[in-house]
């Protein structure tokens, strides 16, 4: 039965009791009965009243609609007449990089709601029973919630869609997320490579779009840059494994050394510095300490040149077990000896030709003890060496390799190598680094000679003051790389709860945008599938 | 007897008089309501006609005002 929107108020016009004391009852129903017309011809009037104010309101809105549309004509006759063929410019790249056209599509919202409910049925609604007065044990509750609302709720499956509708598409971002990771680690080496890669395919795509299909150009030639890149990026990531397991023995101080050489050269006596990372616990490893120059190696030019010569005939050995970067280091032994290995007396820094992962300084500790080890034969594997005699090679090739297998091989035990062969006569005595006599530079540091104690003292201190200077920066960013990170950790708990609300803040009670950002999450998780698909082709 | 017959007679054909009286008016009345609910009926269906054509004009003169101006390019 449809709901009356409208009725006349007195519903029967002669059913009232006759009062008492009346003589001509007839007559009084009558009466009676006529003035219950009348009230029923008010409230007819008022009745009308209203249709006509509805039927009026709607027939505005069209009116002031047809006005606005009316203007719009109006401008578009003058611009239409305005229009001109000869001077419109054409190009056939703009039509296609043109902002393509989209109606507004703008939904009606809320239609059938409180605020639109016609007052006849709002007059009619205030007179039904009203619910019971729950809403005064509110204050009552702990949880804060309105007491009425678990009696009845108009609102209460609007909310519970929401939630649904909410959950939905969160749980969509966290697939996604998963994808994405799952992604990430299956091709985690070329990840910064990719990352630079799409950035770049934006503009590509829209000047690929500006041309029509048939004026496009080859879509072969385009992968080639990128061919090179992923091969560039293919030796980083050996480097960074080579350099990461020989780095696990290093000291902090390894980093540190590029930073020695801008400072002050220490001339000890004028001499050529040659700083390695005390990584030369790797050198335990037989045989391999075969003096690849270290691309880490801070000091010293042509010293490790003449050094890179008695070096390079151990070189190929050990280039079997260093693998890739053991190559290039080679070739940089190569490079310096190019330069004229003269040997000089001259102090001067021995800048590496290639990027200095933390390297390899075990070769070149290698190559530090097979020219000194006339003066410190004895020096523990992680010695840093400082060359501060001219390289005669002649006498020494032979005498290293004999006195440095020993060597790596003794220091481990603790026990100094058998009595190294006495140091050439004029080679003045090389100086250690503190570091390589913690490794166990004590012991040999003694037996040598009295004559190397003392000045490698000097040299020890003001080389340790170095390295401890070195060393404070980098154990300072890696403390405020753990203390972000801790941070980050305490962020995420304290406003979590905060980041969950600002998420639902935007929302809105909106059918509409609440499906579209569903939707959207659905697309764009679509649409990052196949952009998934599209990188893995690309890095493959 | 005649005579009671004259005032209750009266009375009651003055009665039937004024219910003919009363049946018209409420019937005019009911004519009324029954002219104002037609009315609002066929007004809100013109009305919503009105309202189809007005939106498709409008679909209309955007799409044109798209042809027309010079719009922004992507890039």
């Amino acid at each position: 039965m449809p709901l009356v929107k409208r009725s006349i108020e007195p519903r029967h016009l002669c059913r009232g009791a006759v009062p008492d004391g009346v003589t001509s009852e007839l007559e009084c129903v009558t009466n009676s009965t006529l003035a219950a017309i009348i009230k029923q011809l008010g409230s007819l009037s008022r009745h009308a009243e209203d249709i006509f104010g509805e039927l009026f309101n709607e027939a505005n809105s069209f009116y002031m609609r047809m006005n606005n549309l009316q203007e719009r004509v109006d401008i578009l006759a003058v611009k239409v007449t305005q229009l001109d063929s000869t001077v419109e410019e054409v190009s056939l790249q703009d039509i296609n990089m043109r902002k393509a056209f989209k109606s507004s599509t703008i939904q009606d919202q809320q239609v059938v709601s409180r605020t639109s409910v016609p007052n006849p049925v709002v007059e009619m609604y205030h007179r039904c029973d009203k619910p019971p007065p729950l809403n005064i044990l509110s204050t009552y509750r702990d949880d804060k919630k309105d007491a009425l609302k678990f009696y009845t709720d108009p609102s209460y499956f609007f909310m519970l869609w929401k939630e649904k509708m909410l959950q939905a598409t969160e749980d969509k971002r966290k697939e996604k997320r998963r994808q994405k990771e799952q992604h990430k680690q299956v091709e985690d080496p070329g990840r910064e490579v990719k990352k630079v890669r799409k950035a770049r395919n934006r503009r590509q795509e829209w000047n690929m779009m500006a041309y029509d299909k048939e004026f496009r150009p080859d879509t072969r030639l385009t992968p080639s840059p990128y061919h090179g890149m992923s091969s560039e990026g293919s030796l980083s990531p050996d480097n960074r494994s080579v350099a990461s397991d020989m780095g696990e023995l290093s000291y902090p101080s390894s980093p540190n050394h590029p930073s020695q050489p801008p400072s002050a050269p220490h001339p000890i006596d004028g001499v050529p510095h040659l700083t390695q990372t005390p990584q030369t616990q790797s050198l335990d490893r037989g045989g391999y300490p075969r003096p690849n120059l270290p691309s880490g190696v801070v000091a010293g030019g042509r010293h490790i040149a003449s050094l890179g010569r008695t070096q390079l005939p151990h070189a190929p050995p050990a280039s079997s077990e260093g693998g890739a970067l053991n190559g290039p280091r080679q070739q940089s032994v190569k490079d310096y000896r190019a330069y004229g290995g003269q040997p000089s007396a001259i102090p001067e820094y021995f800048t590496p030709p290639a990027p200095p992962p933390p390297p390899p300084l075990i070769p070149s500790a290698q190559t530090a003890f097979d020219s000194t080890s006339s003066s410190s034969p004895i020096l523990p594997p992680g010695a840093v060496v400082v060359m501060s005699r001219p390289y005669s090679p002649s006498p020494t090739p032979p005498a290293p390799p004999a006195n440095y297998v020993p060597s790596p091989s003794h220091t481990p035990s603790g026990a100094p190598p058998a009595a190294p062969p006495p140091p050439p006569p004029g080679l003045p005595p090389s100086h250690i680094l503190p570091l390589a006599h913690a490794i166990g530079g004590e012991a040999p540091a003694t037996r040598k000679g009295q004559m190397p104690m003392i000045p490698i003292s000097d040299a020890r201190s003001d080389l340790l003051a170095a390295i401890r200077r070195g060393v404070l920066p980098i154990s300072n960013a890696r403390s405020e790389l753990l203390a972000a990170i801790r941070r980050g950790i305490q962020l995420r708990k304290v406003q979590e709860q905060r980041e969950q609300e600002a998420k639902r803040e935007p929302v809105g009670n909106d059918v509409a945008t609440i499906l579209s950002r569903r939707i959207a999450v659905e697309y764009s998780e679509s649409d990052s599938d196949s952009g998934g698909e599209d990188n893995g082709e690309w890095s493959d | 007897m005649a005579g009671q017959e004259d005032p209750v007679q009266r009375e009651i054909h003055q009665d039937w008089a004024n219910r003919e009286y009363i049946e018209v008016t409420t019937s005019s009345i009911k004519k009324i309501a029954d002219f104002l609910n037609s009315f609002d009926m066929s007004c809100r269906s013109r009305l919503a006609t009105l309202n189809e054509k007005l939106t498709a004009l409008e679909r209309r003169i955007e799409y044109i005002e798209a042809r027309v101006t010079k719009g922004e390019t992507l890039t």
